[in-house]
């Protein structure tokens, strides 16, 4: 098992979460995953010690907005920075305004994701091959 | 001539009954003469006025009127024909006729002399009484018919007078009464014409009296209008205008029986005139339709947005997946080491790049929506244009190395502006991949240069190149320039690119013939009226092409945006 930051990512595609994930493990990273907002905010509490949560903009039962009060609201948490994603449009002003560290538009490649992931945690990027 | 007037002695009657008495004067030096006179002619009933000379006759003679003058020719200093040469100067007395006294025959000098100073007659001393008597008598009733006639003169001349007055003032009542009928037609044809023409209006119209707030008149098409104007609310504009505010085109909404409408209300207080005191006018002009279209723009607008939105995130999730996949293929095949493997690479590269396009061509799609509408939304902050147009080089260089572009890139240095950086990317990207898409195999140039406050970017190519009948059209949108079967594309980029240039103030143009390449030439200016957004982070505005730019926090600023309640205390 890698012994990297732990890193959640909330994403209500399968296949796509399931990709994030493998990507995040290849490259040394702890990986949870879930599916909405809601298991996310129960993921994070339980993980405990996540550094990093990469979230969709647009998901079922809870929207990436509600996913952010709520983890504002509980201090255990809060402090959590969020990379958000999205597969819409105009996604920089929605970012700006939930407070995100940082954003990025799907489709992304792979590299661009890892490069900003490791702006956030202070690491320099990994090179991929 | 003058009418014996009786004055002192009393009656001064002038109208009705003719005076009985009038002044007769005797003139006579001697006293005993007078006497005689006074004697003889006592009886008629005259007032007998005495005179010793004829000074003291003229003197009289100033103060009042005579019948008649009796005048002794014989006196001394000024005689009678003197006197009566004086009284006959004067117009008073001109006529008053003078009989001499005289004790001189007929037929003798002096006689002529009397006629020639205007007597009318001559009595003959020794005076016989009788004669003088008559002759006296002769003269007052002359002066008594004198005096008749001119009464009646007077009275006749009153009448007139009066007659002619009431004629005048008959007249004047008439052409009174005519100007006012006149008047009162011209403002009843006025209120016809006026009424007329209101009638005649498509547009409602209302006119109210401000102080009652009541209407007192509906254009015949306003039955709709008062409707609402009668069943409006108390805080209502309506009721405002009923009162007498102006308004000029407010929009108004109400409802009258359960049916909306719109209006754009016009009214005004009108100065009074006339029959009209002080009126409010009111017309309306019904935008309810246009209300109704604007909403349904609206909602049309919003559901488009919605669908476009939804079209993105349903277009792009697969294609993430895709991404991630090919990624994770990649790395297992060098984990298995078949990284150099020709064939793998060669499927695996072919997948990427076609997965990019995929990627190009969805951004372009959703974008132009969006920038057709003028909503292109610009993230403007400082800029290098030579930063980007690095970083689009060698994006593409192993692209532009695959279909055998050699690219050139001149840069003076750096070309800092207040511009949009993704959507600067969008440009550049795209601008070089037409090069690489119409001119494989040829050199490719990219040129920054900063002039002023103008910074320029030149691409040229040495391509097919573009028919100058054509460089119109290829910056319009879904135009294609090049034979479609043979070149695929949608034929958004460059429109794409042309809004977002001028979105940023700038221009773009074009040198190009059939089969000599093509040179784009962008300009922008270094800064622009635009409003610059708050950078707090850089982004991409719309997904442009896969693995774009994406934000670069500076760290601990923008973790601060992250409520650190821990940090509270400090």
């Amino acid at each position: 098992m890698s012994s990297g930051p732990r890193i959640l990512v909330v994403e209500d595609d399968p296949d796509v979460c399931d990709g994030m994930v493998a990507l995040l493990e290849e490259e040394g990273f702890r990986a949870a995953a879930a599916a909405d907002g809601l298991e996310g905010l129960k993921r994070l509490r339980e993980l405990g010690d996540a550094q990093l949560v990469l979230l969709d903009l647009t998901m079922p039962r809870m929207s990436a907005a509600e996913f952010r009060v709520e983890q504002a609201r509980d201090p255990s948490i809060s402090q959590v920075p969020v990379l958000l994603m999205s597969a819409g449009l105009d996604i920089g002003r929605q970012a700006q305004a939930l407070g995100a560290a940082a954003f990025i538009s799907k489709p992304f490649k792979p590299s661009a994701l890892l490069a900003a992931i490791g702006r956030i945690l202070g690491k320099p990027p990994e090179i991929l091959s | 001539m003058a009418s014996p007037k009786l004055e002192a002695t009393g009656a001064d009657n002038q109208g009705d009954a003719p005076a009985e008495r009038f002044n007769i004067l005797l003139v006579d030096d001697q006293p005993d003469g007078l006497l005689a006179l006074e004697a003889i002619l006592g009886p008629l009933g005259q007032n007998l006025v005495r005179a010793s000379s004829g000074r003291e006759a003229l003197r009289l003679l100033l103060k009042y009127d005579y019948a008649l003058i009796l005048l002794d020719v014989v006196m001394p200093g000024m005689d009678g024909f003197e006197t009566a040469a004086l009284i006959r100067e004067r117009d008073r007395t001109r006529y008053t006729p003078i009989i001499f006294l005289t004790a001189a025959r007929k037929g003798e000098g002096p006689l002529n002399r009397g006629y020639e100073t205007g007597a009318v007659d001559f009595i003959f001393k020794p005076i016989d009484a009788e004669v003088l008597k008559s002759k006296v008598r002769v003269f007052v009733d002359l002066a008594k018919k004198t005096q008749l006639v001119l009464q009646q003169q007077g009275e006749l001349r009153q009448a007139q007078q009066r007659e002619h007055e009431r004629a005048l003032s008959d007249a004047l009542a008439r052409v009174e009464a005519q100007r006012l009928r006149l008047e009162m037609e011209a403002r009843e044809q006025q209120r016809l014409w006026l009424d007329a023409l209101m009638d005649q209006l498509p547009a409602p119209l209302l006119l109210a009296d401000p102080a009652t707030g009541q209407i007192t008149y509906a254009s015949p098409s306003a039955a709709h209008l008062r409707e609402a104007v009668e069943t409006a609310p108390a805080d209502s504009p309506f009721r405002a205008a009923l009162r007498g505010e102006s308004f000029q085109g407010a929009l108004v909404e109400h409802e009258v029986r359960g049916e909306s409408g719109a209006f754009l209300l016009f009214s005004r207080k009108l100065p009074a005139m006339h029959a009209r005191g002080e009126t409010v006018v009111i017309c309306t002009s019904d935008v309810t339709a246009l209300k109704q279209t604007e909403a349904q723009l609206q909602h049309a607008v919003k559901a488009r947005d919605e669908f476009m939105s939804a079209a993105s995130h349903e277009l792009n999730t697969p294609l993430t997946t895709i991404v991630l996949q090919l990624d994770s293929l990649a790395r297992h095949l060098k984990k298995v080491g078949l990284g150099e493997d020709p064939k793998a690479s060669k499927v695996i590269g072919t997948l990427s790049r076609n997965v990019d396009r995929l990627g190009r061509l969805i951004a372009e799609l959703l974008d132009v929506s969006r920038i057709a509408e003028g909503r292109l939304k610009l993230d403007l902050a400082e800029v290098d244009l030579t930063e980007i147009v690095r970083d689009v080089a060698q994006r593409f260089e192993e692209h532009l190395a695959r279909v055998g572009c050699e690219l050139t890139l001149s840069v003076d240095g750096p070309a800092i502006g207040t511009w949009d950086r993704s959507r600067l990317d969008q440009v550049v990207t795209n601008l070089l991949t037409n090069a690489m898409k119409y001119a494989p195999g040829k050199p490719v140039e990219m040129k920054v240069s900063m002039e002023g406050e103008v910074c320029r970017f030149v691409i040229k190519d040495n391509g097919i190149g573009i028919a100058k009948e054509n460089h119109g059209r290829v910056f319009e949108r879904f135009e294609r320039a090049v034979p479609t079967e043979n070149y695929a594309g949608l034929g958004l980029g460059l429109w794409i690119v042309s809004r977002i240039v001028g979105e940023m103030g700038g221009t773009i143009s074009l040198q190009s013939g059939l089969g000599e390449g093509a040179v784009f030439t962008v300009e922008l200016p270094r800064t622009s009226n635009l409003v610059r957004v708050e950078p707090t982070e850089e982004g991409q505005a719309a997904p442009p092409a896969p693995g774009g730019p994406i934000a670069s926090p500076t760290p601990l600023s923008l973790l601060a945006s992250v409520p650190k309640s821990s940090e509270v205390a400090s």
